[in-house]
This record gives C-alpha cells, sequence and structure tokens, in this order.
C-alpha cells in the first residue's frame, strides 16, 4: 500500500481538488457570518500543512474573532473528513494527521502510536522497525509532497498556486521578530493604549501615530514581495482589495510569533470575502503604497469594525521609507490593539488546549496511532528521513566499497605490477648470469683446447728429443765400444726373463730403444761355468741355506740370491726384485776391498783405504743420533778425521725406506755426489754429506771446497730396479765411470743382475771379474 | 783339556790385562738391553739372546758395532770391543723404487 503508483497519485490528486472546489463552493454559498471559516483554516482535504508546528491560533482571525472561536469552531465546515473529525465535544480539530484516503494502517505502522512527540527508539530498533517497513521511493515522497502542496495552495482551479514561504521571506520574518521586539518595548512607554480594543474610538490620530508608526513598523517588515504582488493586484482592482497582505499585516502586529505558514489558504479565503465587502481605500502617495483598510471584514464584526486608517502622518510615511522594502503601511485598528503579553498569552493558552484537546482526540480516534500514510506526520517524516538517511548510507557504503574496492584492485595491480618487475628483474638476473657462464665455459673449453695443442706440440718437441739423444747415444756407444763393434739386441739367459715392454711411440723413449752394449767394460757377459754356478745356486730350495760369503764374512742365503734373480717365486709377499742391505753392503764392499787389493791397501794403523763404502745403517744411525753417531765409524774404517780427506770414494748407500740411492763422496777431489734413478731431490743428502764432513774434519772442513756433482744415473723404468741401478752406478764410480748413464740402464740390468750374482756366489771381484 | 790348556793360557795373560768381563749394551734405538759377556764369547750368543727377548727373527736384523758389520762368530776380542761398547741393531732394509 506504500507504493503509490502515478495513475493512482493522479486519481487522488483529481479527488482533492473536487474535494476543495466542492468545500469553496459550500463556504461561499453560507452567508452566515457566524459560520465564516476565516478565523480558522479551512480544512483541507488533504488536511495537512506545510509546516506541522503552524497552530492555528496564530492566524490572524482567531485574534479578531476570539472571544467566539468556539462556536465558530464548532460550525466548521462539514466536509467528509471533519465530520469524522468532529470529536466528543463537537469541536472540530485540526488534526495533526489526517488520513490520506484509502490509506491502510498496518500493524507494521502501529507502534509508532504512543510517541506523539517522536519515536524513542534508539537507531537499531528505528533501523529494525524501518526494515520492516515496505520501500517507499523518493518519487514517492516527492509526489505526495507536491500532491499535498498543491492541494493546500490551490484557490481553485483556474488560479495559480500560492507557496509556501520562501526562505527569502523566512529572513524577512526574522528581521520582523527582531524590529517587533523593539516595537513592543516602546508599546510598554505607553505610547499605546493598554488595551487597544476597549480604547475609544475617537482616539486622535496625533496619538495613534506613534502606535501606529511602531505597529507599521512591525507590520512591514512582514510584508513580502507576494503580499506587495496582491497588493498591487489590489490596486488595479479594487474591489479585490487585498486585505490579505494587510491581514497578514495585522497578524504580524498583534501576534507574538508569526509563523511559517501564513494560511495562505486562510488568507485566499477571506480575501474573497473581503472582495463582497469593500471597506478599504488603496491610496498612493509618493510612489509608496499606504494601504487603509478597515480590518472589519464583517459587518457585523462591530468590534473590529470602521478602523479608518489614514495615513496622513509623515512619520508612519518616512518610517515606511526607511524599511528595507517598499511596502504597504498598515494602520491596525485601535480597538482591536490588545497589549502584546495578552495577546501573547491568549494565543499560548488557546494553543496549549488546542493542543491538549487535539493530543486526546487524536489518541481516541487512532488508538493505535497516527495515520503513517500522511506524508507531513512526524513520525513518517521521521521515517522517510531515515529511510533516506538509510539509502544515503547505503549509498555512501556503496561508494565508499567501490572506492575500496578499487583502492584494492590498484594496490593489487601495483603489487602484481611490482612482482613482475622483480620476476623480470631476477629473470634478467639468471640470464645475463647463464650467458656469463656460458661464456666460462666456453673460455674455458678454449684454453682446454689451446692447452692440449700446446701439450700435442711439447710431445711432438719430446719425440724429436728422444730421436736425437737416442742418436747421441748410438754415438757415445760407438765411442764406448768402439768401432765396428755392433749393438746387440739383448738377449736374456738364464731362468730370468725380463718384462719386455713395448715401445711408447709417445714419449719415444722405449727402454729397448736404449743403447746398450754387453761387455762395455762395466758389465760382462758370463762365461757358461758361471751360469751353470748361478743355476746350481738357485736349485736350492732351503731359503736359510747359506749359499755364499761376502767379504765381511757375512752369510748370504738362498732368500737372498732370491732377492736378487727370481724374487716372486722364492718369497710370496715380498717384493719381487727388491735387493736388501744384505746385498748391497756385500756388493760395495766387495767392490772396495777388490779396488783397495789393487791400490795395495793393507790395513793398519796408519794406512788410508783409497776406497770406503759405509754400511746402508748409516742413515738411520745419523737420522737417529746426528752426524756424531758415526764418529766412532770411521775410525773403524781407516779414515778417522782428515786422513779422509786422502782417500778416493766414500760409498754411502741411502735406504729412506723402500728406495736405494747412492751417496759418493770423493774426497780427493772434493766432490759430492748423489744418484738417484727416480731422481729424487738431492738437497737433504748434500746437507748430510756436508754435516757429517765437517763433524770428521772439524776445522778442516772448508765448505767452499766441496762441489755438489749433477752426476746422472740412468732413470730405471720400473719399480724395481733401483737396487741393481744404485750397485752398477757405484760400480761405474769405481771403476771411473765419469757418466754413469753410459754404461748402466735399464737395458743393462737383467745383465748385471746375473753378474753381481755371480760375483757374489764367486765371493768378490776375483777371478774372472777382475775390476 | 789339551784345548782348553792351550786356550786358556793364550787368552788368560789378556783378561787380567783387560777385564774379564765386558758390559756391552745393545739396543735398537727402542730398546736397550745390556749383556755382560766374557771378551771370548761369540756374539752368536748375544745376538740370539736379544732377538729372542725381542721377538726377532735373526735373520731380520743387523747388528753393527761402530758401523761394522757383527758375525755371529765374532767376539769382542776380534772386533776389539771395550767395557761399555754399544752394538747397534738394524733392521732389514729392501728397496725398489
Amino acid at each position: 500500500m506504500d507504493y503509490i503508483d502515478p495513475n493512482t497519485r493522479e486519481a487522488l490528486h483529481e479527488q482533492k481538488l473536487a474535494r476543495l472546489k466542492l468545500t469553496r463552493k459550500r463556504l461561499l454559498e453560507q452567508p452566515t457570518p457566524d459560520t465564516r471559516p476565516h478565523k480558522k483554516r479551512s480544512p483541507s482535504p488533504g488536511g495537512s500543512s506545510p509546516s506541522p508546528s503552524s497552530s492555528p491560533s496564530t492566524s490572524p482571525s482567531s485574534v479578531s474573532s476570539k472571544r467566539k472561536s468556539d462556536e465558530a469552531k464548532n460550525e466548521d465546515i462539514d466536509t467528509p473528513q471533519t465530520k469524522k473529525a468532529r470529536g466528543k465535544h463537537g469541536i472540530i480539530q485540526k488534526h495533526w494527521y489526517a488520513p490520506v484516503p484509502n490509506a491502510i494502517i498496518t500493524p507494521q505502522h502501529a507502534f509508532w502510536a504512543p510517541f506523539p512527540d517522536g519515536p524513542i527508539l534508539s537507531d537499531t530498533e528505528l533501523a529494525e522497525a524501518a526494515a520492516k517497513l515496505p520501500m517507499i521511493t523518493d518519487d514517492d515522497i516527492a509526489a505526495l509532497d507536491a500532491m499535498d502542496h498543491s492541494d493546500l495552495y490551490t484557490r481553485s482551479s483556474e488560479e495559480k498556486y500560492v507557496y509556501p514561504p520562501t526562505p527569502e521571506k523566512k529572513d524577512l520574518l526574522k528581521v520582523f521578530k527582531d524590529s517587533k521586539q523593539e516595537a513592543h518595548n516602546g508599546a510598554a512607554k505607553g505610547t499605546i493604549h493598554k488595551d487597544l480594543q476597549e480604547a475609544p474610538v475617537t482616539t486622535s490620530p496625533k496619538d495613534l501615530t506613534e502606535a501606529r508608526f511602531t505597529s507599521a513598523s512591525q507590520v512591514l517588515t512582514s510584508a513580502t514581495s507576494a503580499n506587495i504582488k496582491d497588493l498591487k493586484k489590489a490596486q488595479e482592482s479594487p474591489k479585490k482589495a487585498t486585505t490579505s497582505s494587510a491581514t497578514q499585516a495585522h497578524n504580524g502586529a498583534v501576534s507574538s510569533t508569526v509563523q511559517q505558514d501564513l494560511n495562505e489558504a486562510h488568507i485566499m479565503d477571506i480575501s474573497e470575502e473581503s472582495s463582497k465587502t469593500p471597506k478599504q481605500e488603496v491610496r498612493n502617495k509618493d510612489s509608496i503604497f499606504t494601504t487603509t483598510i478597515d480590518l472589519t471584514s464583517s459587518p457585523t464584526t462591530s468590534e473590529t469594525s470602521s478602523a479608518a486608517v489614514t495615513n496622513t502622518d509623515m512619520e508612519a510615511t518616512q518610517s515606511a521609507k526607511a524599511l528595507p522594502l517598499d511596502s504597504t503601511t498598515y494602520i491596525p485598528d485601535e480597538k482591536q490593539t490588545l497589549s502584546p503579553e495578552e495577546e501573547q498569552l491568549e494565543a499560548d493558552i488557546a494553543n496549549l488546549a488546542k493542543r491538549v484537546e487535539e493530543t486526546r482526540i487524536e489518541k481516541e480516534k487512532y488508538p493505535r496511532g497516527p495515520n503513517k500514510f500522511d506524508s507531513n506526520n512526524r513520525y513518517v517524516k521521521a521515517r522517510y528521513a531515515y529511510k533516506a538517511k538509510l539509502r544515503e548510507k547505503d549509498r555512501i557504503q556503496k561508494i565508499k566499497a567501490e572506492e575500496e574496492e578499487r583502492r584494492i584492485a590498484e594496490e593489487e595491480r601495483i603489487e602484481r605490477e611490482r612482482i613482475e618487475k622483480e620476476q623480470a628483474r631476477l629473470r634478467a638476473e639468471k640470464e645475463a648470469e647463464e650467458k656469463r657462464q656460458k661464456e666460462l665455459e666456453e673460455a674455458n673449453k678454449k684454453k682446454a683446447e689451446e692447452e692440449a695443442l700446446r701439450k700435442k706440440e711439447e710431445q711432438r718437441l719430446a719425440k724429436a728429443q728422444g730421436k736425437k739423444e737416442w742418436e747421441l747415444l748410438r754415438k757415445s756407444g760407438d765411442e764406448v765400444v768402439g768401432p765396428g763393434k755392433v749393438w746387440i739386441k739383448p738377449e736374456i739367459t738364464g731362468t730370468y726373463q725380463p718384462p719386455i715392454r713395448e715401445p711408447d711411440p709417445d714419449d719415444g723413449l722405449g727402454w729397448e730403444y736404449e743403447p746398450f752394449m754387453l761387455n762395455n767394460g762395466l758389465i760382462v757377459s758370463l762365461d757358461e761355468d758361471m751360469d751353470a754356478k748361478i743355476d746350481e745356486a738357485l736349485s736350492h730350495r732351503s731359503h736359510t741355506s747359506v749359499l755364499a760369503k761376502t767379504v765381511e764374512g757375512v752369510e748370504l742365503t738362498r732368500r737372498d740370491f732370491a732377492k736378487l734373480l727370481d724374487g716372486r717365486g722364492w718369497s710370496q709377499g715380498e717384493y719381487a726384485h727388491w735387493l736388501n742391505d744384505e746385498l748391497v753392503n756385500a756388493w760395495f764392499a766387495s767392490i772396495c776391498a777388490k779396488l783397495n787389493e789393487n791400490a795395495g791397501y793393507v790395513k793398519g794403523p796408519n794406512a788410508i783405504p783409497p776406497f770406503v763404502a759405509y754400511s746402508s745403517a748409516w742413515l738411520k744411525t745419523f737420522k737417529d743420533k746426528g752426524p756424531s753417531g758415526l764418529a766412532t765409524w770411521s775410525r773403524r774404517k781407516g779414515i778417522k778425521n782428515e786422513k779422509l780427506l786422502q782417500a778416493n770414494k766414500i760409498f754411502f748407500p741411502v735406504n729412506p725406506g723402500g728406495h736405494w740411492t747412492l751417496l759418493v763422496i770423493s774426497p780427493k777431489d772434493r766432490t759430492i755426489e748423489y744418484l738417484d734413478s727416480l731422481h729424487g731431490n738431492n738437497d737433504p743428502y748434500f746437507r748430510m754429506a756436508r754435516d757429517w764432513l765437517k763433524m770428521e774434519l772439524g776445522a778442516k772442513y772448508v765448505a767452499g771446497e766441496w762441489t755438489e756433482m749433477e752426476t746422472a744415473s740412468a732413470s730405471q723404468r720400473n719399480s724395481t730396479d733401483c737396487g741393481m741401478f744404485t750397485c752398477m752406478n757405484g760400480l761405474a764410480l769405481a771403476k771411473g765411470f765419469e757418466e754413469p748413464w753410459r754404461v748402466v740402464n735399464q737395458v743393462s740390468i737383467p745383465f748385471a743382475r746375473r753378474m753381481m750374482a755371480a760375483v757374489l756366489l764367486n765371493g768378490g771381484f776375483s777371478g774372472p771379474f777382475n775390476i | 783339556m789339551s784345548d782348553a790348556g792351550s786356550g786358556s793360557p793364550m787368552n788368560k795373560p789378556e783378561e787380567p790385562a783387560q777385564s774379564e768381563h765386558l758390559n756391552i749394551k745393545v739396543t735398537d734405538n727402542n730398546n736397550e738391553v745390556f749383556f755382560k759377556i766374557k771378551r771370548t764369547t761369540q756374539l752368536k750368543k748375544l745376538m740370539d739372546a736379544f732377538c729372542e727377548r725381542q721377538g726377532k727373527s735373526p735373520q731380520s736384523v743387523r747388528f753393527l758395532f761402530d758401523g761394522t758389520r757383527v758375525n755371529p762368530t765374532d767376539n769382542p776380542e776380534s772386533l776389539d770391543m771395550q767395557d761399555g761398547d754399544t752394538l747397534e741393531v738394524h733392521q732389514e732394509q729392501i728397496g725398489g723404487c
């Protein structure tokens, strides 16, 4: 029901207009002055006033006909609404909320009823209540408002609407209020009669002047442009004298509070009536409207009649001039003037009584509450306002939500962009890193290729060098062996078969290419007897059986010979062909013994042996006790102290563990030699030799005299023959070969082994092995 | 008897001159063993005693006295040993590379 569709609204409007017209017609037809409804505004079918706060007591006619207001009220116009509204006491109440036709009060609205001063509801409750209400659009509200207003301010179907006071009007009214206060002060001085209504008509105009002035000054402020329009209209057509402005002015003059709504409808009615009793003069003087109004609108109202007012007083004119608006000057009827306080009091009392009565009637009439379909109902208004507020709130919330959404979306977009940017940056970094890696790899590859090329070139050069060396060796072999001799390929006889390694084309120096000539002055071929002797020795099965005795008297067993010739078959777990200290020491002892013998050395207290061999145990003692550990050794050898300087060669077989090398000191030549078939570091042994010499010689040792020789040994090409190289290098040095590598090399070792075995079995260099 | 008699007059004149017994230290730089032996006692006894005491094979050790190899048949007299001399004991040394 709350929703009123436009057609219905139109129909309602038409209906209201029709009723209004009918009412007006009836009013006009009623000649009875008592029932003239000028003092009360004509009840409109809608029953709504533009402002609910307006009170009927403020209407101008209510002042003039105050004393019979009750009768007038009783005999108000009969309309369907007024009939309905007629209360218990027969008083027609202008109830606040006249029902809209066809309205239905729903139970949902009823709860507003007990609160005439407004719903004592919390916002939450109000919201809940409002939520229960059906939806009413803004259009509906606007339509209702427009409908009511048009209803109220319509004079007739032909006439124009008169609208409620505009904001400018309100301002004027405010100004008027202030000026009225001043006027009231003036009246208190006694310039105005106390009771103007009882004052004689014959009051001199002069006396009246001031009062007139004061009231005029009050009145003029309330004269609005709309009134002026009316006045002008009245000038043109005097028959339609505009009592409206005058009435209004008077109203303003006498009432303490000028209401916003000046009850135009009322005025309208009055003006129509007053047109029938034209007792007003409108004069124009100095282009200022000076209106003389006889407020005795009806002939029967004698009390307020014949108030002929002339504006002859210049003061009034001047005051009118001074006023902000050029308007009519109204001179009120002295008879009607009451003391403002009294009037105010009366009006207030009446107003209060009326309101009380209205409220009572209203409550009786609408026990469940006021009509909720009156758009002027303050509850309804509040509800609409609340709805509008809610809608506004919703709208704002919606806008805010949209803004928030937009903001979030924007933030998300920014965040997304940032992430994308970051990802792009990371990608770029990764790509750069990959590129760098690739470049690095390429560079490394290039480098490796270059390195490979370089190595190949080096190998090629080495090969060429190897060939060159081979030629050299060949030539030197020729020199050593002598011209006309033929290089022979080593033919291995006996049980020992040396491993034959294929020549390596890369190094170009396979050991089988090394030139070696048997019987080169060092290594001799064995005759059949010696071969037989070796074979016989090796035929012993017990490794403890003594096969030979060295020059030192040490017994050499089958086990020792196994290390020399056929190692692996004899004692499992031992290194094949690794010589032990017995063999090495026996060998050097044999060499020295033979050479000393050749040199004619006979052991004696003062004899000095030219060749001396230290036991290979010297190194351990040296390391344990230092050079002084060997101090007693030299005495036994016969080379104590400076005597050693006369020795030819002193052999120091070196075995630091797992490897045989040879340190040779030649005191006569003042040289120190170190021969290593693996070409290890010489320096530690040179230092040891010097320490030993220093210990032995003492002050006779002059470091600068001693030279460290870079005597080269041939390279061993396996991991077994270092002992043989040591022994053979020693023999070569002992025999005076300055370059042992020329006569002892890897090819010669198998022969050397057999020769060594033969020598040891022989008990030293004797017989066939003459050095 | 004749052997002993002939042997003793040869040795006896020397013994009083020097001393009948010798204190010999045998060391392999980790262990030191002191032996009191006669001058004419074959050093084989001493060597075997040392090897037995140290739990070593006689073939794997070499006894040196002042850098000279000591054979089992040697005695202090033949080696001209003095009281308090030291016999060094060395392990067998091998080498191939």
